[in-house]
């Protein structure tokens, strides 16, 4: 008969240094860019669907994803309020569909990075990019989060959120005012149309 | 029959549904009762002091923006008024009463966010969040009148402010302080006589007049427990003499104290608007003449103001070149927190989390 | 205002008649760093001054010169007081005894800068991650990735 392991439980001490060495590492290597997903834009590469049921069922799964995107509560910092400014009653989000903000990754589709990402939170952006169920999308918002922004060559700041997870849409601005933030709602629905039937490519 | 039981440490991460920013705690429970409490922070630390050394100093002027950012303006102040007094320079009359109309202004923003959150952690779920943002929206409007910006305004300049008030401000302004009290008072209304929240409130949190010394707080924390230190009214600067205005000192030192009092302090803002407009002279310059690349003479300042949350200050030293040799923050969200261990111990965790809440903290002035 | 500023030049004259290394002048009181906890505690006591408004440290080549000041909530005034730690040992004694506001400070402090106070109860790095090589704040700071 096999006596089963002892799970391994580390002091509270030992935990803040496996998460120093596990920050380390992905500082290590991430120092190269995500590269984008530009197929989605490129005539030749689109081929040519003669089938019309599965253009159909491509359409209606379409339009059900980009009609209620349920985003994740995931803010970092000051372009928080900028989003929370859209989802209020003046420029409302609920007429997208968006307005179930999920505390939990497990119940959402979609990242909004909003806010300066540092070295120290990186690891639990990356936990919160592979909690989620596929199809997902992520949009960076604001200037910090699509470059470094003011703070790029501080030494403890990400430059891009596209070092640690992949990205879909930009908008840029410090912070990007409420229509600019729904003018990259709408690309990010335009580029869901696209979308086809195989989800393999999605994933990574 | 007795229970065995065990202490557990849960981890409230720094991703969590409440709007106060990443901000990550250790809490042991022993069944309901917190136990002790660990603060972990630095989520957002973007090493701003050092980057400061980097930048010229009117550079550093957007980059104090980005520290609190939910009360933008009053974050350039201690800043501003540090390099003129190393480099002796004169602010005109006129610049200083629309530095103050404005600081008072983003005060009242400050605290309708800081209510409006409380009552998200109290579980009213956006309710009255959004009625406070259609406040907040109008003053945001009438901010991007003046400075062109919706939050990281930018606004004062060494010797003054960047631009003057256009034409339409003023009336406009005018008529929000005029329908305010309306406001005011649906909120009084909604809340202090309410069952639910006068039982959640009265009695939880409760920090004494020798602890809140001790520990240094600052702001709304310290004046709720019966301290009366304002240092608008004690160690004065810019005008702030020439204006007569309240200040609102809690007895018991609990939640429900520290949410009277900023609702009282947002009626002190909007008498000290008015004030100042009808004291306000209608000519006169609004910035004086600063070289575009300025160079400070040597010396080592400090300078503080009252800003929403607590003591602001900055400590600057120059030596002579165009770039700050050192620029230190103190930041009263920092300092606030250092309150929690004592606030929170011996309470359930639904108090705990009400009470961490009327800290106010700001994520961005706690980490730099 | 001008009674506080009479309150503040009184103050500074009994510190310097109770203790003789102290040397004020210029706005500021400037005391050697071994006496640091005596003086404070003089002021916390006797003088008055029982609020610990924010301690800092830059880095001036050969030293560490540190900041202290402390307000009087009844009197309302201010004081400032300065000491300087060498480069070799930079070492002091903590406030976190006697004040709790303190306690983050000083850890912020040896977190940035790298200088221990000795007496901290838990004296670890606060705004960066534990296994970070180096004090970013000092002026001689090389990153390694």
């Amino acid at each position: 008969m096999e006596i089963a392991e002892q799970p391994f439980i580390p002091s509270l001490n030992e935990a803040d240094f496996y998460e120093g060495s596990e920050i380390k590492n992905l500082r290590h290597d991430s120092q190269a860019v995500i590269p984008d997903d530009m197929d989605w834009s490129d005539e030749t590469v689109k081929e040519l669907n003669k089938n019309i049921i599965l253009t159909t069922l491509d359409d209606a799964i379409n339009w059900a994803h980009k009609a209620s995107l349920w985003p994740v509560t995931c803010f970092t910092a000051c372009c928080t309020f900028e989003f929370i400014a859209t989802s209020m009653s003046r420029f409302d989000i609920a007429r997208f569909g968006m307005e179930v903000l999920r505390p939990s990754p497990r119940q959402a589709d979609l990242l909004v990075c909003g806010g300066t990402l540092t070295w120290k939170m990186a690891p639990q952006i990356k936990r919160i990019y592979e909690q989620m169920a596929e199809p997902k999308w992520v949009i960076a918002m604001g200037a910090c989060a699509v470059s470094g922004g003011i703070f790029q060559d501080s030494y403890a700041v990400v430059p891009g959120y596209n070092h640690i997870i992949p990205v879909d849409v930009y908008i840029p601005g410090c912070p990007p005012r409420p229509e600019t933030l729904l003018y990259g709602l709408e690309t990010l629905r335009k580029k869901i149309d696209h979308d086809k039937c195989e989800w393999e490519k999605k994933s990574k | 029959m007795s229970f065995k039981t065990e202490e557990y440490v849960l981890n409230v991460g720094p991703q969590h549904p409440s709007t106060h920013g990443v901000f990550r705690m250790r809490i042991t429970l022993d069944g309901e009762i917190v136990k002790d409490v660990e603060p972990i922070f630095g989520y957002l630390h973007r090493g701003v002091e050092k980057l400061m050394e980097m930048r010229t100093y009117k550079q550093g002027i957007p980059m104090t923006d980005r520290l609190d950012y939910v009360s933008a303006i009053n974050n350039n102040w201690p800043y501003v008024m540090a390099v003129e007094e190393l480099a002796g320079i004169e602010v005109p009359e006129k610049a200083e009463y629309m530095r103050v109309i404005m600081a008072e202004m983003q005060r009242i923003s400050s605290h309708y966010l800081a209510v409006g959150s409380q009552m998200n952690d109290m579980g009213s779920f956006y309710t009255v969040f959004m009625y406070m943002f259609r406040e907040r929206e109008k003053l945001t409007d009438l901010m991007e009148m003046v400075t062109g910006q919706r939050m990281m305004y930018n606004y004062m300049r060494f010797g003054g402010v960047s631009q003057d008030f256009p034409k339409e401000f003023v009336p406009l302004l005018r008529k929000f302080l005029r329908i305010f009290p309306k406001y005011m008072k649906e909120y009084e209304d909604l809340l202090y006589d309410n069952e639910i929240y006068l039982s959640r409130t009265k009695g939880v949190g409760i920090l004494t007049r020798e602890d809140a010394i001790n520990i240094s707080t600052s702001g709304p924390v310290l004046r709720s427990a019966g301290v009366d230190f304002d240092v608008r009214r004690d160690l004065p600067y810019s005008i702030y003499n020439k204006f007569k205005f309240d200040v609102p000192v809690g007895k018991n030192g609990d939640v429900y104290d520290r949410v009277w009092i900023r609702m009282e302090e947002m009626k002190q803002s909007a008498s000290i608007i008015e004030q100042a407009l009808d004291m306000m002279p209608a000519e006169g310059k609004y910035q004086t003449k600063v070289p575009v690349v300025l160079h400070v003479p040597e010396g080592k300042t400090y300078k503080r103001i009252e800003s929403p949350r607590g003591i602001l200050g900055c400590y600057l030293e120059s030596d002579g070149s165009d770039k700050p040799y050192r620029c230190h923050f103190r930041a009263p969200a920092f300092i606030n927190l250092t309150a929690l261990k004592k606030l929170m111990v011996g309470q359930t965790l639904s108090d705990a989390i009400i009470t961490f809440g009327s800290v106010d903290l700001s994520m961005g002035e706690v980490d730099r | 205002m001008r009674m506080g500023k009479e309150i503040k030049m009184k103050t500074y004259d009994a510190l310097s008649k109770q203790f003789e290394y102290v040397k004020t002048g210029n706005g500021f009181a400037e005391i050697p760093s071994e006496n640091i906890l005596e003086c404070t505690e003089w002021l916390k006591n006797e003088a008055g001054y029982d609020y610990l408004e924010m301690i800092t440290a830059s880095d001036h080549n050969e030293k560490f010169l540190l900041v202290y000041t402390l307000i009087n909530v009844v009197d309302k005034t201010d004081i400032i007081i300065r000491t300087s730690v060498p480069r070799e040992k930079p070492e002091i004694d903590s406030l976190s005894n006697i004040w709790t506001g303190a306690d983050f400070q000083e850890r912020e402090i040896f977190d940035l800068m790298g200088i221990v106070f000795k007496g901290h109860k838990n004296l670890k790095r606060i705004v960066l991650w534990d296994g970070f090589e180096g004090h970013p704040q000092r002026k001689d700071f090389k990153d390694v990735i």
